[in-house]
């Protein structure tokens, strides 16, 4: 009798970034749409407001391709700044894998990252996760520009779980790649932890 | 909108006013005199991002209650206002605007901010630092990352989970696919049917099953979303599915459905190339179609069971939509469904008169997350 292995085992990764309004969220996944080999992106859904605030979310599909028999597929999420919808922003977060809180390093801005974190906190906690378990990552965004706090002063406020951090300029790219693999890495290890 | 219509949208999103400003009031194109009046009454509970949307749509020279609402900003939280409104992209008022937030903030409001608001200073290049080393215009290589992480931890080589007799009858597959032991094998099963040609009806059907049942695994929606990505397959399995996800309350697995579709449609050779990037009108057409005849479903089903606030959730969705024409009978049909009057015969009329007024083109991508985003604020996900 002829028998056909399937012997797809596939590797689903939903990283969502988080943060304060114009904290530069789009920008990240943006810049790896432009930089993500031609194979591997879809194209990036993006849907603003006349002003270039993210209304519902941005979403982009990346195929990494079949790494050691596992096929691994990114999902990139964010979710609106701090000014629209709590339900928007849970909806976007149900089924998450890993996060970037991506952090505006200028000194007005302490304030809102402290909400937005706070609000990630109590969005996870309403769909079963935690910002102590779930894969995360802080990213330090607009270190190229002036009136920016010091990273410590910055890591006090809004690392207090101990994630990985990356300093970054998201609009020229700076970062960027480290923030994802980062952030990959983290749901990646997770994953193993679960299947050891 | 009627003064009716609104008020009954607030009673859908239990009396709270902002999403129905942003989800139905501000999203239309012109504003009346009662969505003006609405705006107003509720114009301290706006967002920056809703009254910039707002000014955007008021003649010029009667934007004196967003200008108001600005200003209040301005004095209870200058960071925020100099950030959203100063610092937005693209943000600029007219020179009567200017002068009349000037006056009302003048004395009131930090002398760094108030020179701005007199200078008409909007977003300015700031002089980046230069000693941050820009990356390489290179490609990311995502896949060798990968690689690299799996060979740290070591994960166990994949094994092969399903064996499939390759003489068995199409027919013995879908049942094997339907009776599966596992999500995971089920969706193989599909994924390795598609591939065999067996008929999409059949592996949708499957799919649509496992989803009614409470599968709402990520690879179960990319199988589905390969599956629906056109136009005809929309037209012939659009209601089936969404009402599956509906019927679940799965909002968020709904979304990320309809974002795969369209993201995979968007870079098809059909749109590709048209300069612009055309959006794939025929499939959003179709998409909103499946969506609009599952809420008139939803609703119907809802008054004849006697559940008024699930019919208005689903009406107030349907809003967002601009219906198609096509619907047009069943909409007006539930103006004679059990239980229509007060604020549901508000909806209902809204919806009447939304469709009569709609066309196919005016179908997009942006609506449809729109009603998925306003059911989910109606009747949050369990």
């Amino acid at each position: 009798m002829a028998f056909v292995n399937v012997p797809s085992r596939e590797i689903f990764v939903k990283i969502v970034y988080y943060g304060a309004g114009l904290c530069g969220k789009t920008a990240n996944v943006e810049h790896i749409h432009a930089r993500a080999p031609e194979a591997a992106k879809g194209n990036l859904v993006s849907l603003k407001t006349e002003s270039e605030r993210t209304l519902f979310f941005d979403f982009m599909p990346l195929e990494i391709g079949q790494i050691r028999g596992y096929r691994v597929r990114l999902h990139l999420y964010t979710v609106p700044g701090q000014v629209f919808y709590k339900a928007s922003r849970k909806l976007i977060l149900r089924g998450v894998d890993g996060v970037v809180f991506v952090v505006d390093s200028q000194s007005a801005r302490i304030e809102a990252n402290v909400e937005a974190l706070e609000d990630l906190g109590d969005n996870l906690a309403e769909i079963g996760e935690s910002l102590r378990e779930i894969p995360c990552v802080v990213q330090y965004n607009k270190r190229d520009l002036p009136g920016i706090e010091p990273i410590p002063s910055l890591r006090a406020l809004c690392n207090p779980m101990g994630v990985p951090e990356v300093e970054s300029a998201a609009n020229k790219g700076v970062g960027v790649t480290e923030t994802l693999q980062a952030a990959a890495r983290g749901v990646l290890l997770r994953l193993n932890r679960k299947v050891a | 909108m009627k003064r009716n219509e609104i008020d009954a949208l607030v009673r859908a999103h239990r009396g709270r006013a902002r999403p129905v400003a942003f989800l139905h009031v501000l999203r239309q194109a012109r504003l009346d005199e009662d969505d003006q009046l609405f705006l107003r009454e509720h114009a301290s509970e706006l967002a920056v991002p809703d009254l910039l949307v707002w000014r955007s749509r008021c003649e010029p020279g009667f934007t004196g209650t967003v200008l108001r609402a600005l200003a209040r900003i301005a004095l209870e939280d200058p960071s925020q206002f100099e950030h959203e409104v100063l610092d937005a992209p693209r943000f600029s008022l007219d020179d009567d605007e200017w002068i009349e937030l000037a006056d009302l903030t003048r004395g009131k409001v930090p002398p760094r901010i108030f020179d701005r608001i007199s200078a008409r200073g909007v977003r300015a290049e700031v002089e980046a630092r230069h000693d941050i080393e820009k990356p390489p215009e290179a490609d990311v290589d995502l896949a060798g990352f990968v690689e690299s992480v799996l060979d740290e931890i070591a994960l166990p080589e994949p094994a092969a989970v399903v064996a499939i007799d390759a003489t068995l009858a199409p027919e013995a597959i879908l049942d094997r696919a339907r009776n599966a032991w596992s999500p995971e094998e089920r969706v193989m099963l599909l994924e390795w049917a598609a591939r065999q040609g067996l008929p999409r009806k059949s592996l949708v059907d499957i799919a649509v099953h496992a989803i009614r049942a409470g599968e709402t695994e990520p690879r179960l929606r990319i199988f589905l979303a390969s599956q629906i990505g056109s136009r005809a397959a929309w037209e012939s399995f659009g209601l089936d599915v969404v009402l599956a996800f509906l019927d679940r309350g799965a909002f968020s697995s709904l979304s990320s459905l309809c974002a795969l579709v369209f993201s995979e449609a968007r870079g098809a050779p059909a749109v590709r190339g048209v300069p612009g990037q055309e959006e794939p009108k025929g499939l959003l057409s179709a998409m909103t179609a499946a969506f609009a005849a599952a809420l008139v479903h939803v609703a119907r089903e809802s008054l004849v069971a006697s559940l008024p606030a699930r019919a208005m959730a689903a009406l107030s969705a349907l809003a967002c939509l601009a219906p198609p024409p096509r619907l047009s009978r069943s909409i007006h049909d539930l103006l004679r469904a059990p239980g229509v009057s007060g604020e549901i015969l508000a909806l209902v009329e809204l919806n009447v008169r939304l469709v009569k007024h709609s066309s196919a083109r005016d179908a997009s991508f942006e609506s449809i997350v729109a009603a998925i985003h306003c059911l989910a604020d109606v009747e949050p996900e369990a």
